[in-house]
Formats: structure tokens, sequence, C-alpha cells
């Protein structure tokens, strides 16, 4: 079987049993039963927005009717038992039976093609709508049935109050019915949007044409459920509607958005389907089709709404927990205990070889020549540094030591530079702000040592972690191919652990493969701009006196003048697409020398190709002529 | 079904040369061309042998595919190309067709099809010929399945299709694929589920394997997480007696453990003649639909996209036995050989031709479902 790691969620679906043995219930804890208005999920419309791979798909897979019904099957099970609990904290089981009766409607390209029909706006719409309204109750339909435990003569449909007169469209109440009648309306206009040659307006079919509101006329579904009658509420749950053009992705949303609907409807999408002002958070940005968020529909955003910090914490949790899942599934791993995954990825700190540390000790000792260093400031230095290590990080090795020495050396240059000449100067004043050897100078040490001696520079579950930005599905590929490692080693009988060489080799390879894959809209613009800056990030990071400690990773324009690029300027869509697709995040409002900038950092991905810190806060001050300048000519 | 198709008229190389000697140096013909005309070199080589037989009896629409941010050298080349052939076609038009629109859909085959609907061939027009060569199959399906189906219901006129064939060629031309699969315009019909509906659907999709494409077909792939099977197919005879094995190698992952190929699911076909893979796709439908029937509802899913000469006898399947056609449309291409100024000098053996007809006055005796106004009952 292949490295599970390396395979898409979506490929498990079509088990039940495998999918749940994989999925974790984190985001629907997290994201949905975390959500400030969880007890409104329902009623009103509901744009869950995340990045490719945050598990929107997984998501509304494990809400599905048949999977819940999987679930809730067999509560013994340790797999479903937390899975169960999931579910009721976001409400879609209670008292230990499903309340929600989801089924969820991909949004393929073929609703798009309706854009391209030769016909006036709002038809196309409404064929779109009607379309996906008879696939929804379709899959419906299909998922209460699926688990064999009902027939279509136990399923019926409850209209909503004075919606009588609307019974006879969507065929009536009872499931046969409704599935007959959604069936001719879904082969009638599919007809229409995929033909080569689309017909007249006047000639649609009649099934494509006469009213079908089934979302307006439906309130609730009545079934049996171990020999009760169970009454749901519907939901619908439309994935990638990005897909869609977004004037017809305003169109259709405009329509689902009607506060009178009972049908339930959640809408998943990239965040590349919002426009750029809405996905860099402009102050100001329209609202969507006329509606406002908060009133008309609710926005579920899947990233941890909290300080990027707590972000990256709760990430771990959730990411180690998905990890954990998988590593059994390997074959290799069957006959032994399977390890943990941060069991796997040793966190010993690296040394160079013992030539690299004869040369960093030559490049100090140079280092202490060209600055004209004193001895004896000298070994005020090493002793800071010493004290430091004595009291904080007794392991430390020495190659850190040495580097930190170096680069406090050029601190004090600097700092002796800017000092008032004394008359009395002996060539060795003390500076005005006293040096300190600390844990940020420790990381601009790591940082040169990778640079000059490829020291290792990200290893161990936390820094794999952090390369992912919280997208479970970037997190996976990192995994993966460190688990083909282990597996390698595994074979061979050997300890499994990988030395943090080997981590630093595999993630920088990956993270390479990644970016040089990306195929999205403008991605040879955004790896442009995304090389671009790294290389200045690079540069600024490898000053001697490591003026920004660990180094920087992110470039910041002044808020001010990021406000003022017009809403339709292309620099803000390949930005978008840049965030949508896990190329850099944008933090506005970011708050230092008392100023507001608009930060744009690098994700983890880039770092770790350009070996670059994951430590946040280092930035350089750009105008908006620079992002503009790295994305010319691309 | 259309019984010609499984033995039609077909001819290779230099019988493709003899025969336009023959047919269209009658004065009789009156020829309309539709050809791409963009960088890639074997846009001109049709196109200069029919002209060359036909001069002013021949017309032209000269699609030129729109994709951007194409790099300058391709756009020089492709410039070269069009002004060569509007030269030896004077009675041409080149149109350009967007392949993307501005929020990166893929939308080449409804602008394709638009065109020609503007662009009607009149009542003199005796043989519409389609040269496959160059153009993408986004574009080059839609616009063949169009003008088929226009011959045929007109009666009189006679469909070819012609390829200048060059997989090694194809295999130089890289191409960065978008990041959205799906169907290709028209050729995406809905299952039949049976009388009550009640029939769920298999999926059997059918990839052709093609060097350097696994991303792309890794894509493709996605849209159908439920699938009942994959029948990868393989170019055998072909030039390079090895190709199939290498792409086998090249695939093992995808084949072994991705895709879970049961080794007796491999499918071959010539990669030099047209109709070998269109016999082998309808002898898979048939005992497909022999073994499922009553039991599930057939989907076959072809996703040509390696050798054209392979793809032009998928397409005939697909139009002939109503099976989807998913592809990923090419965002960029990247060509590093040189762009020859005229490919017809090219040596021997570099390029195959082949030339199919699929339709005219020629197959009148053999049974054909179109001549009726409802395709679908009489089929």
């Amino acid at each position: 079987m292949a490295n599970p790691f390396l395979r898409r969620a979506t490929e498990y679906i079509r088990d039940a049993e495998a999918f749940l043995s994989i999925v974790s219930p984190a985001p629907l804890t997290t994201f949905l039963a975390g959500h400030k208005r969880q007890n409104e999920l329902f009623d009103h419309p509901i744009r869950i927005i995340g990045s490719p791979g945050t598990g929107k798909t997984m998501l509304a897979t494990l809400a599905e009717f048949r999977m819940v019904e999987t679930i809730l099957s067999d509560l013994n099970s340790q797999t479903n038992r937390p899975l169960a609990r999931a579910l009721a904290d976001a409400g879609i089981v209670v008292d230990q039976k499903p309340h929600v009766a989801a089924v969820r409607v991909p949004m393929e390209s073929e609703y798009r093609d309706f854009w391209e029909l030769p016909y006036p706006p709002h038809i196309k719409t409404r064929l779109a709508f009607w379309l996906l309204q008879a696939r929804a109750l379709l899959g419906l339909i299909r998922g209460l049935t699926a688990n064999g435990k009902r027939d279509l003569s136990q399923i019926r449909f409850r209209p909503r109050a004075d919606y009588d007169a609307h019974i006879d469209q969507i065929g009536g109440l009872t499931a046969d019915g409704v599935r007959r009648r959604a069936l001719a309306v879904e082969r009638a206009i599919y007809s229409v949007g995929s033909s080569l040659v689309p017909p007249k307006l006047e000639d649609l079919p009649e099934d494509a044409t006469a009213p079908y509101d089934p979302f307006d006329a439906i309130e609730a579904v009545e079934i049996d459920w171990n020999g009760q009658p169970l009454e749901l509420r519907p939901l619908a749950m439309l994935d990638d509607v990005h897909e869609l053009h977004h004037e017809q992705l305003a169109a259709l949303f405009d329509v689902m958005s009607r506060r009178e609907m009972r049908f339930g409807r959640w809408m998943m999408m990239r965040l590349d389907a919002l426009s750029p002002s809405a996905v860099l958070q402009s102050a100001g940005s329209p609202p969507a089709a006329n509606r406002s968020e908060g009133r008309d529909f609710i926005d579920v955003r899947m990233q941890v709404d909290i300080k990027k910090a707590d972000a990256r914490r709760k990430f771990r949790t959730i990411a180690q927990d998905i990890a954990n899942r998988y590593l059994p599934m390997i074959e290799t791993f069957r006959n032994r205990d399977t390890p943990k995954i941060r069991d796997l990825l040793s966190t010993a700190q690296p040394t160079i070889s013992k030539s690299k540390l004869d040369d960093l000790r030559t490049r100090v000792d140079r280092s202490q020549d060209d600055l004209e260093i004193t001895s004896e400031r000298r070994h005020s230095i090493e002793a800071l540094v010493s004290e430091y290590v004595t009291n904080v990080v007794p392991q430390m090795p020495e190659d850190i030591e040495l580097a930190m020495v170096r680069i406090l050396m050029h601190r004090y240059d600097k700092r002796r530079a800017n000092s008032t000449p004394s008359l009395f100067d002996d060539g060795d004043p003390d500076p005005k702000t006293p040096l300190e050897a600390d844990r940020s100078v420790a990381h601009g040490a790591m940082i040169h040592l990778h640079h000059i001696y490829k020291r290792p520079l990200h290893f161990g579950i936390e820094a794999l972690c952090d390369a992912s930005n919280e997208n479970a599905e970037i997190f996976l590929n990192y995994a993966g191919a460190l688990v083909a490692e282990v597996e390698t080693r595994a074979i061979r009988r050997r300890s499994l652990m990988l030395s943090a060489d080997v981590q630093q080799t595999v993630l920088g390879d990956r993270a390479r493969a990644i970016i040089d894959a990306w195929t999205f809209t403008h991605a040879s613009k955004v790896r442009q701009l995304v090389y671009k800056m790294a290389a200045d990030c690079v540069e600024k990071s490898l000053e001697p006196n490591a003026s920004l400690d660990a180094g920087a990773n992110a470039v910041a324009i002044l808020e001010s003048d990021f406000e003022n690029i017009r809403a339709d300027d292309e620099l803000l869509l390949v930005l978008k697409h840049a965030l949508a697709n896990g190329a850099i995040t944008i933090e506005r409002n970011y708050g230092q020398g008392g100023k507001l900038w608009c930060l744009v950092e690098l994700t983890g991905t880039v770092c770790l190709a350009s070996g670059l810190t994951f430590l946040r806060g280092g930035f350089l001050p750009k105008k908006v002529k620079y992002l503009r300048e790295a994305i010319a000519d691309a | 079904m259309r019984e010609h198709w499984l033995n039609c008229i077909t001819h290779f190389d230099g019988k493709v040369d003899d025969f336009i000697d023959s047919y269209f140096t009658s004065q009789d013909k009156r020829a309309l061309l539709v050809a791409a005309a963009g960088f890639d070199p074997r846009s001109r080589r049709v196109t200069e042998l029919l002209s060359q037989r036909m001069g002013d009896r021949l017309s032209a629409i000269f699609i030129r595919e729109e994709r951007p941010g194409a790099n300058e050298a391709l756009q020089s080349g492709a410039d070269r190309n069009e002004a060569f052939l509007r030269a030896v076609v004077p009675d041409s038009v080149v149109t350009e067709i967007e392949i993307f629109a501005d929020d990166g859909a893929a939308i080449g085959g409804s602008q394709i099809v638009g065109e020609l609907l503007n662009h009607p061939f009149g009542t003199d027009v005796t043989d519409v010929i389609v040269d496959m060569s160059a153009l993408s199959i986004g574009v080059g399906f839609p616009a063949a399945r169009l003008l088929l189906e226009e011959c045929e219901r007109r009666g009189d006129c006679v469909f070819h299709l012609l390829i200048a064939s060059n997989p090694d060629l194809d295999d130089e031309i890289r191409s960065d694929p978008s990041d959205r699969a799906g169907p290709v315009k028209g050729f995406a019909p809905l299952p039949s589920i049976g009388q009550d509906g009640d029939l769920d659907v298999a999926q059997i999709w059918i990839p052709q394997l093609a060097q350097g494409l696994g991303s792309t077909l890794a894509k493709i792939g996605q849209q159908f997480p439920n699938r009942y099977k994959v029948c990868p197919l393989l170019p055998f005879p072909s030039r390079n007696p090895r190709r199939a094995d290498d792409l086998v190698t090249e695939y093992v992952t995808e084949i072994s453990e991705e895709w879970r190929v049961d080794p007796r699911d491999l499918v071959y076909a010539s990669e030099r003649n047209p109709l070998d893979t269109y016999r082998l796709l309808s002898r898979l439908k048939q005992r497909f639909d022999r073994a499922m029937e009553g039991t599930y509802a057939l989907q076959m899913i072809l996703s040509p996209i390696g050798s054209k000469v392979m793809a032009a006898g998928a397409m005939m399947a697909a139009i002939d036995h109503d099976m989807s056609v998913h592809y990923v449309e090419t965002e960029s291409y990247t060509f590093d050989g040189a762009l020859p100024r005229d490919t017809s000098n090219a040596p021997e053996g570099a390029s195959t031709l082949v030339h199919v007809i699929l339709a005219g006055p020629l197959y009148a005796n053999f049974p054909t479902s179109l001549t009726s106004t409802e395709p679908e009952e009489s089929r």
C-alpha cells in the first residue's frame, strides 16, 4: 500500500471504515463546536473558508448522514467514540441520535460551465441552482438509505408552513416522488449545460424551466431510526464553491442566502474565492452579494482565530493526532509497536564536523582581528556566552557558542562605533547598551551555522508542525516524506529515529518540490515573489551582527501605503493567490516602532526551502514598489 | 453506433500524400480546413500539403490558442507560423481563442464552438478537414465533433481527420497544467442509470499514460474517488518499442499503489493507428456493458493526454459510445527545441502522418445512426 500520508484524504472516502479510522475529529471540534455562534450553524447560510488542505472536504464528509449513522451504529468502537463526541459538540448529533441530515454536494466544473451558456445571468444562475438542489436531494436520499437501515418508504419530507402549494413542484412529500422529480430535473438541466451546442432559450426542456425550489419548500426530513420516528434538519454542504466564476458565485450566494430558506446551506470555499480586499482583510471590503456577515450569513474560517503563537500550539496537537492515526496503516510497522510521530524525530542538537569547527574557530579569530577587539573584550563576551550556556542550555554544542561569540563581537563593534568618542578612549570602551547573550542570539547563531556549514536548522516534531502553517495537508506531505525515510530504516532493521541531518534534507527537498509544483493562478509570479523575499531575508539574516536575532522571514509595508493600493491592482490579486495557496501569510495593522504595518510573511514551506527561521517578528521594511518589482516579468 | 468506423478509410505517411494527390486535385473538391496556428512545428505540415494541391479551392479557419503569460519565444514562433499559414491559404481567417476565463476556468471548448457556429461553412464545401496535429484536446475535440456532426447531418460532405504526430516531439514540449481538471466541452454525458434510476454508477477511468504527465493524471484521477476500476492505456506497438515499458516504470507507484491496477487491466493500442485505440475502447465498452447489465450503470471516462494519434482514436470512441473525456487544460508550454521554420523538410520518419475519413457519401452503404434527427433514439 502507498504511504498513507501522501494520499489525499478524499481517496479514503469510498470506504466508510477506512475513512473513519484516519479522520481526526479535531477540525470539527476546533472550527464548528468552538464557533461562537455554534447554535445557529444550521439556520443561517454558512461560508466555511480555508486554504487548500485545511480539511474542508474531510469535515463535510464526516458530517454526512451516512458517516454519522455509521459512527452511531457502534459507539463501543474506540475509533467512533471521539468522533461521536465531536459530532455532538458541533450539534450534528443530539442524545446519540442524528440531528441533521447532511449531504455533501461537490461543485464540480460542470456548474462553472453554466456561466458560459449564451443566456442572461439570472437564467444561468437559476439552472445551476436547480441542478444543485436536485443533486442535493438525490444525494440526501442516497445517504439516508446507504447503510441499508431503511428504504424509501421510511423517509418523508415535511414542508414549511404555508408552502403546501409548492409540494407538487418538488414531486410530493414521499422520498420516491421527490427522487423521481429530482432525477428529471437533473437530467434536463445537465443536458443543457453539457451540450456541445446549447439549445435556444425558448427550446429549453420543460423539466429545466418548470419551478423547482425544494430548499424553500422543505423544512425537515422524517425517518425511521431504530423503529422510532425521528425528525432531522436537512443540510446541503456545497463543497469547493470557489470553482464557480466569481460573478456566478455572488449570484448563487444571493439566491442561497434568502433568510426564509429552512434547508441548511454550508458553502465551503477556498480563500481565493473571495475578493482580494476580503482575503487581505482590508478595512471597508465590500460585503458578499450585498449581504452582511453576522446578520445574513456566518463565516467559519478554517484557521485558528486566535493569536498566531497560540494557533501554532493548537495545531501541533491536531497534527500529531492526525499523524498518529496514519502511522498504524503503514504495513512495515504492523509487526512492531507502532511508534508515535514525536518519537521518530530526533531533537538532539546536531554538531558540525571537526574540520568545520576548526574553520569556525578561525573565522571567529579573524573577526576579532578585523574588528580590532581586544582580548579582554573577547574574554568578557565569551564569559557572557558561557554564563548563558551554564544557566539556560547546559547541553549547547560548541559550534553555537562560537557563533554566538562572533555575533556579539560584531554587535559590540557596532555599538562602539555609535558611542561618543572620549578623550580617554582606550579602544575598548563599554557600550552604552550592554551586550546580552540570550536565546535570540543563539537563534541567530544557528541560522549562520545553517548557511555557512549546512548545520541542520529545522528538525523535531515542533519544527515539522510549524513548517505546515496550520495546514493539515501540508503537514501530512512533510510527515509522509519523513515517514517514507523511517520505513526504509525499518526494512533495513535500523533504528527508526531520524537524525536532524536527515530531517533537514528530507524537509528541505520536499519544500522545494512543493514550490516547484505550484500550478495555481499566478503561480509563477508568486514563486518569483517569495524567492525574491526569501533571498533578501537570507541576506538580512546573515548580517554578522544578526541585527534581527533569528533573522527575517517577512517584509512589511506601511499600512497607510498598503491601503492605498487600488482594489483592482494586479498586485493584490497575486497576493491573494499567494495567501490562498500557502505561499505567504498576511497580518494587517502589525504595530512596530510606533507605526502600523502590513506584514507579508513567508510560510513555513518557503522558510524551509530557503533556510529561514520559523520564528515570527523579523521583517524587512519595504515600499509597495518592492512587491510590484518582485512580480514583474514573471 | 457508426459501424463503418471499425474499418474506416485510413492512410499513413507516404500514402497520405498519394491520397491527397489523387483526391484533392480533383477540381470539384472545395475543402474547409480547421487547424492550429500555434508555435508547434507541426502546425504547417498539413496545410502546406493541401494548399499545394488545392490552391484557391482551399479555405481555412486557423485557430490561435491564447494563454495568458505565454513566453516571447513561443509567441514569435506562433507569429511566424501564422504568417506562413495566411500566405499559403489566402482564403483563411485566424481566430483567437482564449483558453482561460478571467477566473482561470478552461473555456476554450465553449469559445471554439461559438466561433465555428459564427463561421458556418457554405454548401459548396465538399470536404471538411480537421488537422488535430497542434490543437489541444480542449479545443480540437469539440471542434471535430461539431464539424463531424454537421457533415453527418448534411450527408454529402466528407469529414477528414489529419494528424502529423511525433510522440518524441510531444515529449520535448513540456506543459504546465492548470489546477483544475474537468470534462472536455461536449464530452460529458450523464450515465444512464436505468429506467427507475436505481443503478449505481460504476466509473471506469482509462488514462492514457504519457511521459512527465503524472501530476496531470493525478489531478484528473482525484475527480473520481469512487471509481470502480482504472485501466491505463499504453502505446504498443510504438515507434520506440520500449515506450510502454518506460511508461510502466515511470508510473509504477500510481499503477501498483495509487490506482491499484489489476495487471490484466492494462490495455495497449497502437501509437500509429487511431482505429486501434477506437476498436480497443469499443471492445472494452461492449464487455463492460455485458458484465454490468442490470447491476451497474457504466460510465467510461477517457483521459487521452498523450500521443495525438491515440487521442484521435479515443475521441472517436467517446463520440460513438457517449464516453466522458476528462483532462487538465495546459496553462503554459515550454519548448526548448528549435522551432523549425519549415517542418515539411523534416527528415523522413520524424513525424507520422495519419489520415482518417470519418463521414461522407462514400460510407452511404454502411448503417449509420445520425441520419435520424433523434440520435439518442436510433442508437
